[in-house]
């Protein structure tokens, strides 16, 4: 029995590793995986350190030239002539200028503004925008700080020039340190992470899957197979063992990579703090191989149950569903259940993050993830291998 | 030896097979001959256990198919009706397979394999991968992987389909070495030539039951014709599908 199994295994490796095409695709869509993280972190990164560029319409410009020149010097630029800045600042400017995003929001300048700052009094600016568009705020934000930051400077040496030391109008220093922001956005990149493992893990044995099952039936070898004496469950065993053997490699693949670009990222710019090592990385690999078992039988279930290759996939198709959406739901949902770390799929997805974010994992509720994973793909086993002895999926009716 | 005996099995209205029973002896070449649908491909597929008759018996050298399906299948080679070779794999790798799966391996699989080559003259293809093999290379591997664990019987549906003369030539020259060598075999058809080239015993079928058998003298003469065909269109009484 054992030594026909591993005959058996042996012609299914054999089988599925020289479909050289198959094999490419599926490894390329687990390096797919980590290459988009890289891409998403970088493009993460680079925004964090520049500030956006953006444009404004700057009305009575000309009531106090100086200030369009200092909006200019935050990125933030008026659409007006530029006859107020520099000649040499407008020229260095106005490429940037024109890649600027238009913020639609109007500042004017009062007319009697330079009147008002020489008699000590208050001018007046005026900031025009919708404000019921929430993503206008931050761009508000951004230019009341600008005058802010001036008007504080004017004040301080308005202070000194009377003799006052300028801290006494500031009897308070609020400090602002924002986390939210930070937490969030790691929870978002561990989702993804998370995602493209466990996707790999489905994905990169789709191809076996389908080849070595509704392909079989399609190639006209399945009955003849299934007319040997051979008892249906070896069969099926050896199948799911080999699809699952892609499984595990393609998931080895996509976390070794994402070693690899996480060593290469500066994440603390983005104000995330995760250490992923390939120590790290190996006890993740050795969590998704019950996983892999699990989505082996699952899309071998599957394709079986299909007529025809095509048939099977598209059927798998939703099947890949699962692991792609699961982690996004439950980070977009902030759903948060006890349960959620004892079940297969969201246990492993669960294990993943807190591995990373170096929280203490529930081994116990790994355990039995993990127990529930494989107790789930033997019943896909037993379900299939119940399936070869019926008259329809042999003759494929 | 292979018997089976009224065979019945329905699937939904259709009747497949409606009393169907004969026997294949050793050291004879048994044809199941009978027009497109007569159900002889649902007959064999009970004799591998693969469909379960509704009423009747099915026997491999003694054994029940039915109880021991397995067993049954240790001593039958089968050469399908459409076989689907493995195109990644090279001949050798495909009949080891076949072998290992009845239990031949290590030096005696080499060795059983051996013999094949020489037996079946696959020394230009028995290394290559069966992706591109023509249908008479196809045909040899198939016939190949049906023997190599030399089985007492030997299966075949329909083995002449899309054969060229050179590769029928072959077959009939090796299952008659077989059958001197007192192997069962049996194979289904709707060639004439070949079944009375070939056959010791005839079973003619139509619409799941026997409609007669016996040597194609003794059909020849039950009909009152000289020539097998027309004897056998004479026996199932029509002229539907059946190839000259």
């Amino acid at each position: 029995m054992m030594r026909l199994f591993i005959h058996l295994l042996r012609k299914e490796w054999l089988d599925a590793i020289r479909d050289k095409r198959a094999f490419t695709a599926a490894m390329a869509i687990a390096v797919l995986g980590p290459g988009m993280f890289a891409m998403s972190l970088m493009t993460a990164v680079d925004k964090s350190q520049s500030v956006e560029p953006i444009k404004i319409t700057l009305e009575g410009s000309e009531h106090f030239p100086s200030l369009a020149g200092l909006l200019a010097r935050q990125e933030i630029y008026s659409d007006g002539p530029s006859h107020e800045l520099s000649d040499e600042l407008s020229h260095e400017l106005s490429d940037k200028r024109n890649n600027a995003v238009d913020s639609k929001i109007t500042v004017t300048i009062d007319s009697e503004f330079a009147e008002h700052i020489n008699q000590s009094e208050p001018a007046k600016i005026t900031i025009k925008a919708d404000y019921s568009d929430k993503s206008i705020r931050p761009r508000i934000d951004r230019i009341k700080r600008v005058f802010d930051n001036y008007s504080a400077q004017l004040g301080a040496m308005r202070l000194m020039i009377r003799g006052i030391v300028p801290s006494v109008a500031q009897p308070i220093n609020v400090v602002e340190r924002d986390t939210s922001s930070a937490q969030s956005r790691a929870g978002f990149y561990l989702s993804m992470m998370s995602t493209f493992v466990l996707m790999s893990v489905f994905v990169a044995s789709t191809n076996v899957a389908i080849d070595t099952s509704a392909g079989e039936r399609e190639r006209n070898s399945l009955e003849f197979l299934l007319a040997q004496p051979v008892q249906p469950i070896v069969l099926v065993m050896a199948k799911t063992l080999n699809t699952a053997f892609f499984g595990i490699v393609g998931a080895g693949l996509t976390l070794i990579l994402m070693v690899v670009v996480l060593q290469f990222v500066p994440l603390h710019l983005i104000g995330l703090d995760f250490d992923f090592s390939l120590w790290m990385a190996f006890l993740i690999w050795l969590a998704m191989i019950p996983l892999a078992m699990f989505a082996a039988g699952m899309q071998l279930v599957t394709s079986f149950l299909a007529k025809t290759f095509k048939e099977a996939q598209s059927y798998i198709t939703l099947t890949i569903m699962l692991p792609m959406m699961l982690p996004m739901i439950i980070l977009m949902g902030n759903i948060e259940h006890p349960v959620l770390g004892w079940l297969p799929l969201t246990g492993q997805n669960l294990l993943i993050s807190d591995f990373i974010k170096g929280v203490d994992v529930n081994m116990l509720a790994l355990l039995v993830s993990s127990l529930g994973s494989l107790a789930l793909a033997w019943l896909c086993v037993m379900v299939m291998a119940r399936g070869l002895k019926s008259e329809k999926m042999i003759l494929g009716l | 030896m292979l018997k089976v005996s009224n065979l019945q099995k329905s699937f939904g209205q259709v009747k497949a097979l409606d009393g169907l029973g004969f026997e294949a002896e050793d050291q004879q070449i048994t044809g199941i001959l009978g027009p497109n649908g007569a159900g002889k491909t649902t007959c064999l597929r009970t004799l591998f256990g693969l469909l379960k008759p509704d009423v009747g018996e099915v026997y491999v050298d003694n054994i029940n198919v039915l109880k021991d399906p397995i067993e049954a299948r240790r001593r039958i080679g089968i050469f399908p009706d459409k076989f689907g070779l493995y195109e990644r794999l090279t001949s050798r790798e495909q009949i080891k397979y076949f072998a290992n799966i009845h239990g031949v391996s290590g030096k005696q699989c080499d060795q059983a394999i051996d013999k094949m080559v020489a037996g079946l003259h696959l020394e230009d293809i028995i290394d290559r991968r069966a992706a591109g093999f023509s249908q008479g290379q196809r045909m040899k591997v198939a016939l190949a992987q049906a023997l190599v664990h030399q089985p007492k019987n030997l299966i075949l549906d329909e083995p002449t389909r899309g054969l060229d003369v050179m590769s029928t030539r072959l077959l009939r020259d090796i299952l008659l070495e077989l059958k001197q060598q007192g192997h069962c075999i049996l194979f289904s058809s709707h060639v004439m030539q070949e079944v009375a080239a070939l056959c010791d015993r005839v079973v003619i079928v139509a619409n799941g039951k026997i409609a007669a058998q016996g040597t194609p003298q003794e059909l020849c003469e039950l009909a009152g014709k000289t020539h097998l065909e027309d004897a056998f269109v004479s026996i199932i009484g029509s002229e539907e599908g059946i190839a000259a």
